[in-house]
C-alpha cells in the first residue's frame, strides 16, 4: 500500500516536470530539450568488459592494451555523442484529435519529418491500456512501430491504438526510442500531442422491426416542421388547371399538344416526418448495447444521407452530463460526426487511458 | 517505408551482416594463431568451415517482410542440435585441460577463449547472445596484443577492432552498407582518440592488482650452455635481440661495444656452462658494494636498454655496469639478470664505467674454478700451454702471442666450420683451423688456463646498428647522435676473459686478431653472403643491405617501431610521473582529475562542433538581407520596449510607432516603404542595390533618433519634474 | 484605372450606405473573378449591393429568388415548343447574364442548388444535349439568411467552396440609417437610375487581367500557405492546437491570393503586402473552415483572428 503511493507519487512527481519540460505541441521537434539518454544494459556490460581489459592491462602492464581499453572508453562517450544526434534533428507531427469504434483498430498517424537519415526508430505509446493478464504470445504483441531506416524528407507512421471502451480517451504520450549505434545506448522522447480520441461505441445491428422511429406515425404535430407531402420535385402528384404566370416549365405540354387543354403539373416530394432517434426508444436494458445500437442507425442513416436528429434524454430530463442531449436534425458529415461523439461521451468523463 | 512488422525476440541478421560475423570469426582468432596448438587450430577451422556451409546453403526465408528487398533474413540458419554442440564442448574442455600442462595457463586459457569464442556462433539465438559473442571477439583481440606488440601487430588489431565494431554496428542499421558503417566506425574511433590519448597519457598507473599467468614461449637468445658451433647457429637469425639509447650523447666506438650478458666458467672437456650456485649470485647489496668507482677512474655512460622478451633472465650492458633499477640483480661476475624472466619487453636504465676494473681481487675459489681444465681432452693445446709460458713471463705477452698465431696463420672466421669430433680444440687449432667466434674464444680460453691464466669465456653481443632515423631534430651538435643502437641475433659474440694480476679480468677478443673486420664494424660482406646463404629468410639481411632504399625502408620501420616501443609500450608509471611532473609540477591527483575532467569536456565539445557543423549545412534558415537590416531596426526598438508582434504586419507596426514615437514617425514610415518595395517587389540588381543602401540609412536614422528620443524624453522628464518640484515649492499666488 | 475604381466605389457606397469595407471587399472578389457570397437578414441592402456592382461595372443583372419549388430547368433555361415554327426554341434563363443574384439561394432544394453551382464551376451550361456558354464576365452573387430558418437547405460544404468570399452587410450605423430612411429609394426603378456605368465591359477586362499580373513576393506566398497549413494542423505553434477548424483546400489558397490581389489593386498597389491577404483572410475562409454555421453578423471572426495571429508575418514558414 504504502509502496503504491510512494511510486504513484514518484511518477506524478514525474510526470509533472515532463511537462514542464516537454509542453504539448502539434508538431515536436526533437533536441536536447526533450530527448533522454540512458546506457542498455548491453551499455553497462560494455562498461564491465572495459574495465575487465583495464584490469588485464595492469595485470600484465601492458601499455597496448591498456590504450585499446581507453581507447574503447572513449568510444563508449563518442557512441554516446553519436547516437544523441542520430536521433535529435528529427521532427514529429500529429493532430490532436482522432476517432474511430471501440474494439476496433484506430489508426493514429504520425509523420516523421527528417532533414537526414536516421536509423533503428521504435514508436510507441507510452502508456499502455491496460490488459488482464495474457498470454506471453500476446504480450510480445506491443503496439510498436519499427523503423529501420528513416530517410530524410516526410515519412508518415500509423500507430494502432485499441480501444476497449467507448468515451473519450486521453491516450497520454507518445514515446519514440532508438538503440542505435551498437545498442549502447538508448535514446527516447515521450511526446505530447494531446492525442485525444473519441471512441465511439461499437455498432450492433439492429432490425428495423426492432423500433420505431419516433415520429413516423406523428400524433405530435407540434414537434415535426414539415407536412407529409410538400411541395417539392420528385413525384408527380397531378394536374391542375393552368394558371396564368405559372412558371413555363411547368406547362403540360403533352396534354396541350393533344389538345386537352392548358394544365400545369405539380409535383411533391415525399418528405417524411424527421426521424428522431432516441436512446428511450432502444429496445435493451443495457445502456451500452442501447448506445450500441444508435451507433448502428446513425451509421446508416448518414450512409443513406437522410436528414435525423438524436435525442438522449433518458425518462424525458437530462442528466447531469455537460455533453449535449439533444442534436437537431441534419444531415452531412458533420452531423454524423456530432452524433457519434455525443454517443461516446454520454455519461463519460474524459479518462486519461 | 517503415516496417511494421512488431520486433520479436528471436535475434536475425542479414545475409550480409552474417558473413561478416562470420569473417570477423575468422579475423579474430586468426590473431591468436600463433599461440594456438595445430590441433585447436584445426577444430577451429572446421567449427568455421561449418559455420560457412550451413550459411552459404541459407535459402531465402519465407518471413521476410519486405517483398522485393534483396536482404534475406537470417533465421535459425547457424543451428546445431544442442547435443552434438554440448558434446563437442565438453571433449574440447577436457582436450584443453589435458594438455594445459604442457602449454601453461596462460595458453590453456586462450584455448579456452577462442573454442568458446568459435562454438558460441553456433548458438546465437537472442540478441544478448550476439553481444556476448561480440564482445568475446574484442577480448580475444585484447589478448592477442598480450603476446606480440610490435607497431605493425598493433595496427593490425586496430584495423580487426573496426570490424568487430562494424559488426556490432551493423546489427542495428541493417540496411546501411558495410563501406558505411565501417565509415561512421572509423569516424568515431578517430573522436575517441583524442580522449583516449589523454587519459593513456595522464590516467594514474597501477601496479598489477594479482599475479596473472605468464606466456611461457620458447626461450630465445644465448642458452647458457655454449659448444663450438652453438652461436654461428644463433647468428643465422636476424631477430633483434635488443636496442639500446644513449640520449644523444656520442656513441662509443663499435668495438668497445661489448655486452656481456654471462660468464661461462665451467668447461667439462664439450662445453662452457655458467656457475650457478648460490655462493656466486650473492645478493644485490652486497654486488653493490663491491669495488665500483667510477668517478676516480673514468666516465661514466648512461644509457637505455630495452630488451625483446627472451623467456631467460639475462640482460645485457656494457662493463662495468650499474643500475638503481629495483627489477635488476647486479651478479659479482659484472653481468646482469632480471629477477623474472623476461617475457615481454623490458626496459632499464644503465649507467656503465668501461674504464673501471672488473674484480681487481679473485678468491681461491675462484681462481680455482678458472683454471680447471680437464686434463687429457685437449693434449696438444695442453702441450703448447707449456711452451708458451716458459717462453713468456707476463701472462699478458703470452696471450698476445696467441693472439698472433691467430693472425698471422692462416685461420678462418667462417659460419660454416667443419664439425669437430667430440669438440676437440685441438682439431679446430692445429687442423682444422676455421671456426666460429665460440671455436676462437673457447680455444684461447682454454689455452690460458692451461697455461696458468685464469680465463673464462664471455657470451653476449658485440656492436649493434646505428639508426640515424629516429634522430630528433632538436640534437644541436653534429656531434651528438641522437638515433638507437639495434642489436640484433646475428650480433651474438663470445669473447674471452683474463685475469690480471694488478688489472682484474681484461678482455681479450680472439675474433679480433682472426677477423678485425668484424670487430670494429660488424660483418664482412663475405659474411653476410654466407648468412643469406645459409638461413631461411625471404629476403636475406645481406639483399636487403645491397639496396641503398629497401635499405633505408627497413631502417625507417625499425625506427618507427623503436619508437612506439620506447614512448607507447614503455611508458611506465615512472616516466607518468617524470612527464607530468615536468608539466605540471606536484600536487599529482587533483591535477590529474582536472586533467582528465578537461579532457572530457573538450572531447565533449569537439564532438558537439564536429555535430553542428554537419547539422549546419542542413540549416535553412535563410534570411534576406533586406530582412536582416530589418530585424536590427526592429531589436533595437524592442530594447526599447517596442516589440513588433509577429501577426503585425510592417505596415500595421508603423501606424503604432508613428502613434507612439512620434519623432520616429517620418524616418520609420519612410524605412517601412523601402523595406516592403525590397522585401515584396521585384527590382533589378542596381535597383536593389540603392534600396538596400536607402534602408540601411534610415535603419541608422531612426536607430540615433531613438537613442536621442530616449535621452530626450529623460531629459523632458527631468525638467517636468524639476517644474512640478517648482510648482509645489512655489505656490501659486 | 484607378481612377476607374474611385468611381466605382464612389458609386456603390453612394447607394449602400454606411459599408465601405464590405462594398470594397464585394468590389475586390469580382475584380478576382469570384463569386461572392453575402449572408444577411432580409432587408439589409443585399440586392441594392447587387443592383448596384452589376450597373457601375455595365454588366446585364438578372435577379432570381429561390423558392423551395425553383427547378433547375428555371434557371438555366428550357426549350420550349413554338407551335408556329414547328420547333422547340430555347428560352435561356436567368443565368444568361452577366450578374446574377440568387437570392436565398438556400431555400431552393438541393438540385436546382447544384444546378446553378454547376454551372458556376464550368462557365457553360448543357440544354438537351448541347453546351452553351455562360457570357463573360460571369459572376454570381448569392445571398442566404444566417439563421437556420425553417424551410431551408443549407448549401453542402463542398459547394460553399465555390464562392470566393462570404460578406455580411449587417446593420449600418446611425448617420447611414438616417441617410437611408430619409431616402426615396424605395422603388426599383429610382436605384437603377442613380448607378450610372462607370466603366466598360473592354476595361474591367483588362483590370482583371492586369489584376492577375500583379507581382507576388515569396513571402506573400510563404504566408498564404502558412495560413492554410495552420488550419491544417502541419506547422508548429505554440498554440496551435486549439484552433479547431476545418483545413483549408488549396483552392482556398488560390482564392485566398487572387482576392489579396485585388485587394492590393483597389489600394492603388502593384504587388501584394500580408496586409492584404489579412483583410481579405476572413471573408475569403470564414466560410470555408468554420465547423459549425455561426451567427455570422460579425466583420472579424474570433477563430479567423486567432489563425492571423499564429504567424509570423516575416517568417511565416519558419516557428
Amino acid at each position: 500500500m504504502a509502496a503504491n503511493s510512494f511510486k504513484a507519487f514518484f511518477y506524478h512527481r514525474f510526470d509533472t516536470w515532463l511537462k514542464r519540460r516537454v509542453p504539448s505541441r502539434s508538431h515536436h521537434q526533437l533536441s536536447r530539450q526533450n530527448i533522454f539518454i540512458m546506457p542498455t544494459k548491453f551499455g553497462f556490460a560494455y562498461l564491465l568488459f572495459v574495465f575487465l581489459l583495464f584490469l588485464l592491462a595492469t595485470n600484465y602492464q601492458n601499455n597496448i592494451i591498456m590504450l585499446m581499453s581507453y581507447l574503447l572508453a572513449s568510444f563508449f562517450i563518442s557512441v554516446m555523442m553519436h547516437s544523441f544526434y542520430n536521433f535529435s534533428g528529427l521532427g514529429f507531427q500529429s493532430t490532436a484529435k482522432h476517432s474511430g469504434f471501440a474494439k476496433q483498430t484506430i489508426n493514429v498517424p504520425v509523420t516523421i519529418i527528417a532533414t537526414k537519415q536516421h536509423f533503428d526508430l521504435t514508436l510507441s505509446f507510452a502508456k499502455q491500456p491496460k490488459q488482464p493478464k495474457q498470454s506471453k504470445q500476446s504480450k510480445q504483441q506491443q503496439q510498436k512501430i519499427y523503423l529501420e531506416q528513416c530517410h530524410a524528407g516526410n515519412t508518415e507512421v500509423v500507430l494502432p491504438y485499441i480501444a476497449k471502451q467507448r468515451g473519450t480517451v486521453n491516450i497520454g504520450r507518445i514515446k519514440i526510442a532508438s538503440e542505435y549505434s551498437f545498442g549502447l545506448f538508448v535514446s527516447w522522447a515521450v511526446l505530447d500531442f494531446s492525442h485525444q480520441i473519441t471512441v465511439y461505441p461499437q455498432p450492433k445491428k439492429i432490425n428495423a422491426n426492432q423500433y420505431r422511429l419516433a415520429g413516423q406515425d406523428s400524433q405530435n404535430a407540434n414537434s415535426t416542421n414539415y407536412a407529409n407531402q410538400s411541395a417539392g420535385l420528385d413525384d408527380f402528384s397531378e394536374l391542375k388547371n393552368y394558371v396564368l404566370g405559372e412558371s413555363r416549365a411547368r406547362i403540360a405540354w403533352k396534354q396541350f399538344a393533344r389538345g386537352q387543354g392548358r394544365y400545369s403539373k405539380h409535383y411533391q416530394s415525399q418528405q417524411g416526418s424527421l426521424p428522431w432517434l432516441k436512446l428511450s426508444e432502444m429496445p435493451s436494458a443495457n445502456l451500452e448495447s442501447q448506445l450500441s445500437y444508435l451507433c448502428y442507425l446513425v451509421l446508416e442513416y448518414s450512409h443513406s444521407e437522410q436528414r435525423f436528429g438524436l435525442d438522449l434524454t433518458v425518462n424525458g430530463h437530462s442528466g447531469a452530463s455537460d455533453v449535449d442531449k439533444k442534436i437537431a436534425p441534419d444531415v452531412g458529415f458533420l452531423h454524423q460526426s456530432a452524433c457519434l461523439t455525443a454517443l461516446a461521451n454520454f455519461n463519460q468523463w474524459v479518462r486519461e487511458s | 517505408m517503415s516496417n511494421n512488422i512488431p520486433q520479436t525476440e528471436s535475434f536475425n541478421l542479414p545475409k550480409n551482416s552474417a558473413w561478416l560475423l562470420w569473417g570477423c570469426q575468422l579475423v579474430n582468432i586468426s590473431s591468436l594463431a600463433a599461440e594456438l596448438s595445430t590441433w585447436m587450430l584445426a577444430i577451429l577451422a572446421l567449427c568455421l568451415c561449418w559455420q560457412a556451409l550451413l550459411l552459404s546453403r541459407q535459402k531465402t526465408s519465407n518471413v521476410s517482410p519486405n517483398v522485393g528487398s534483396a536482404i534475406k533474413l537470417h533465421t535459425d540458419a547457424v543451428r546445431m542440435s544442442p547435443f552434438i554442440l554440448m558434446l563437442l564442448a565438453i571433449s574440447g574442455c577436457v582436450a584443453i585441460a589435458v594438455s594445459a600442462q604442457s602449454f601453461g595457463v596462460l595458453i590453456a586459457m586462450v584455448h579456452l577463449l577462442t573454442f568458446a569464442y568459435a562454438l558460441k556462433a553456433f548458438e546465437i539465438k537472442k540478441r544478448k547472445d550476439f553481444y556476448q559473442h561480440s564482445l568475446l571477439g574484442v577480448f580475444l583481440l585484447a589478448c592477442a596484443l598480450i603476446f606480440k606488440q610490435d607497431l605493425g601487430f598493433s595496427l593490425f588489431i586496430l584495423l580487426l577492432l573496426v570490424i568487430n565494431l562494424t559488426l556490432i554496428h551493423q546489427a542495428f542499421a541493417k540496411r546501411n552498407s558495410l563501406f558505411n558503417a565501417s565509415k561512421t566506425v572509423v569516424i568515431l574511433l578517430l573522436q575517441s582518440s583524442l580522449l583516449a590519448i589523454t587519459l593513456f597519457v595522464v590516467f594514474p598507473r597501477l601496479s598489477p592488482f594479482w599475479q596473472v599467468p605468464m606466456a611461457n614461449s620458447a626461450k630465445t637468445g644465448l642458452s647458457d650452455v655454449v659448444s663450438p658451433g652453438d652461436i654461428a647457429n644463433l647468428a643465422l637469425s636476424s631477430e633483434l635481440a635488443f636496442r639500446a639509447n644513449f640520449k644523444g650523447a656520442s656513441i662509443p666506438a663499435y668495438s668497445t661495444l661489448y655486452w656481456r650478458a654471462m660468464t661461462l666458467e665451467n668447461y667439462d672437456g664439450r662445453k662452457w656452462t655458467r656457475v650457478n650456485n648460490n655462493a656466486q649470485g650473492q645478493h644485490n647489496t652486497k654486488a653493490k658494494q663491491q669495488g665500483f668507482n667510477p668517478t676516480t677512474s673514468g666516465t661514466a655512460i648512461s644509457y637505455q636498454v630495452i630488451a625483446q622478451p627472451s623467456f631467460q633472465p639475462w640482460l645485457f650492458a656494457l662493463s662495468v655496469a650499474t643500475t638503481t633499477d629495483p627489477k635488476l640483480v647486479l651478479k659479482q661476475d659484472y653481468t646482469i639478470q632480471s629477477t623474472t624472466i623476461v617475457n615481454q619487453l623490458k626496459h632499464y636504465q644503465i649507467k656503465s664505467y668501461p674504464d673501471a676494473p672488473l674484480a681487481l681481487s679473485l678468491s681461491q675459489q675462484s681462481r680455482q674454478r678458472n683454471l680447471a681444465i680437464k686434463p687429457g681432452s685437449n693434449p696438444k693445446l695442453e702441450q703448447l700451454a707449456v711452451d708458451l709460458k716458459a717462453k713468456h713471463q707476463s701472462s699478458l705477452a703470452l696471450s698476445q702471442a696467441v693472439l698472433t698465431t691467430f693472425r698471422e696463420q692462416k685461420y678462418y672466421y667462417t659460419l660454416q666450420a667443419p664439425m669437430l669430433i667430440n669438440n676437440s680444440l685441438d682439431q679446430f687449432y692445429f687442423d682444422t683451423k676455421a671456426g666460429f667466434c665460440v671455436h676462437y674464444a673457447s680455444s684461447f680460453t682454454y689455452l690460458m688456463r692451461a697455461a696458468g691464466v685464469p680465463a673464462r669465456v664471455v657470451t653476449g653481443y658485440l656492436g649493434g646498428e646505428y639508426n640515424d632515423e629516429s634522430n630528433d631534430a632538436s640534437s644541436e651538435d653534429n656531434s651528438s647522435q641522437g638515433g638507437h643502437l639495434s642489436i640484433y641475433q646475428y650480433d651474438a659474440h663470445a669473447w674471452s676473459e683474463i685475469w690480471l694480476e694488478g688489472i682484474g679480468w681484461y678482455r681479450v677478443d680472439p675474433t679480433a686478431a682472426v677477423d678485425p673486420e668484424r670487430v670494429s664494424q660488424g660483418w664482412s660482406s663475405a659474411l653476410l653472403e654466407q648468412q643469406s646463404e645459409l638461413n631461411s629468410d625471404f629476403i636475406s639481411l645481406y639483399r636487403i643491405k645491397q639496396l641503398a632504399w629497401l635499405n633505408t625502408l627497413r631502417l625507417k620501420l625499425d625506427a618507427i617501431n623503436y619508437q612506439w616501443t620506447r614512448w607507447v609500450l614503455g611508458y611506465s608509471a615512472k616516466q607518468q610521473y617524470d612527464l607530468l611532473k615536468r608539466w605540471f609540477g606536484q600536487s599529482m591527483p587533483w591535477k590529474t582529475a582536472a586533467i582528465i575532467a578537461m579532457a572530457l569536456m573538450l572531447a565533449m565539445a569537439f564532438f558537439t562542433l564536429f555535430y553542428w557543423l554537419s547539422g549546419a549545412k542542413n540549416s535553412k534558415h535563410k534570411v534576406s538581407p533586406a530582412q536582416a537590416v530589418y530585424n536590427q531596426c526592429l531589436t533595437a526598438l524592442a530594447k526599447k520596449g517596442f516589440t513588433k508582434e509577429r501577426h503585425q504586419t510592417t505596415q500595421q507596426f508603423s501606424l503604432v510607432i508613428n502613434e507612439q514615437l512620434p519623432h520616429l514617425s517620418a524616418d520609420f514610415t519612410e524605412l517601412t516603404s523601402v523595406f516592403e518595395c525590397l522585401h515584396y517587389q521585384q527590382y533589378s540588381e542596381q535597383e536593389q542595390l540603392a534600396l538596400m543602401a536607402q534602408l540601411a540609412k534610415k535603419v541608422r536614422d531612426v536607430t540615433k533618433a531613438l537613442n536621442s528620443v530616449s535621452t530626450m524624453a529623460n531629459d523632458t522628464k527631468n525638467i517636468s519634474s524639476m517644474i512640478n518640484n517648482k510648482k509645489y515649492k512655489n505656490p501659486q499666488q | 484605372m484607378q481612377t476607374a475604381i474611385n468611381n466605382i466605389l464612389e458609386q456603390i457606397e453612394s447607394v449602400v450606405l454606411g459599408k465601405p469595407h464590405e462594398c470594397r471587399l464585394a468590389l475586390a472578389c469580382l475584380l478576382a473573378q469570384g463569386h461572392l457570397l453575402i449572408e444577411d437578414l432580409p432587408g439589409m441592402g443585399k440586392t441594392t449591393l447587387a443592383h448596384a456592382l452589376a450597373n457601375t461595372l455595365g454588366l446585364s443583372y438578372q435577379r432570381t429568388q429561390f423558392t423551395s419549388d425553383l427547378l433547375p430547368a428555371d434557371i438555366i433555361g428550357i426549350s420550349i415548343f413554338n407551335r408556329e415554327t414547328n420547333s422547340f426554341e430555347l428560352h435561356k434563363g436567368p443565368i444568361f447574364s452577366q450578374v446574377v443574384l440568387a437570392d436565398e439561394i438556400n431555400r431552393a432544394s438541393p438540385k436546382t442548388q447544384s444546378a446553378l453551382l454547376e454551372a458556376m464551376a464550368e462557365q457553360q451550361v448543357s440544354i438537351d444535349g448541347e453546351t452553351y456558354p455562360l457570357p463573360t464576365p460571369f459572376f454570381v452573387i448569392a445571398t442566404q439568411n444566417p439563421l437556420f430558418h425553417a424551410g431551408t437547405y443549407p448549401l453542402p460544404e463542398s459547394q460553399l467552396d465555390r464562392f470566393m468570399m462570404r460578406i455580411s452587410l449587417g446593420f449600418p450605423d446611425v448617420a447611414a440609417e438616417k441617410k437611408i430612411l430619409l431616402s426615396n429609394s424605395n422603388s426599383q426603378a429610382s436605384r437603377t437610375k442613380t448607378t450610372p456605368q462607370a466603366i466598360t465591359v473592354d476595361e474591367l477586362a483588362s483590370i482583371q487581367a492586369h489584376i492577375q499580373q500583379i507581382q507576388v513576393a515569396d513571402n506573400v506566398i510563404d504566408y498564404i500557405i502558412a495560413l492554410c497549413q495552420i488550419t491544417r494542423g502541419q506547422i508548429n505553434s505554440a498554440n496551435q492546437h486549439e484552433i479547431n477548424c476545418k483545413p483549408l483546400s488549396p483552392r482556398a489558397g488560390k482564392a485566398l491570393l487572387a482576392a489579396a490581389k485585388a485587394w492590393a489593386f483597389i489600394n492603388n498597389r502593384d504587388f501584394v503586402l500580408p496586409d492584404d491577404v489579412q483583410a481579405v483572410f476572413t471573408a475569403v475562409c470564414q466560410h470555408r473552415i468554420e465547423l459549425t454555421a455561426q451567427n455570422y453578423n460579425d466583420s472579424q471572426s474570433p477563430l479567423c483572428a486567432q489563425i492571423i495571429q499564429c504567424v509570423d508575418v516575416l517568417t511565416p514558414l519558419q516557428s
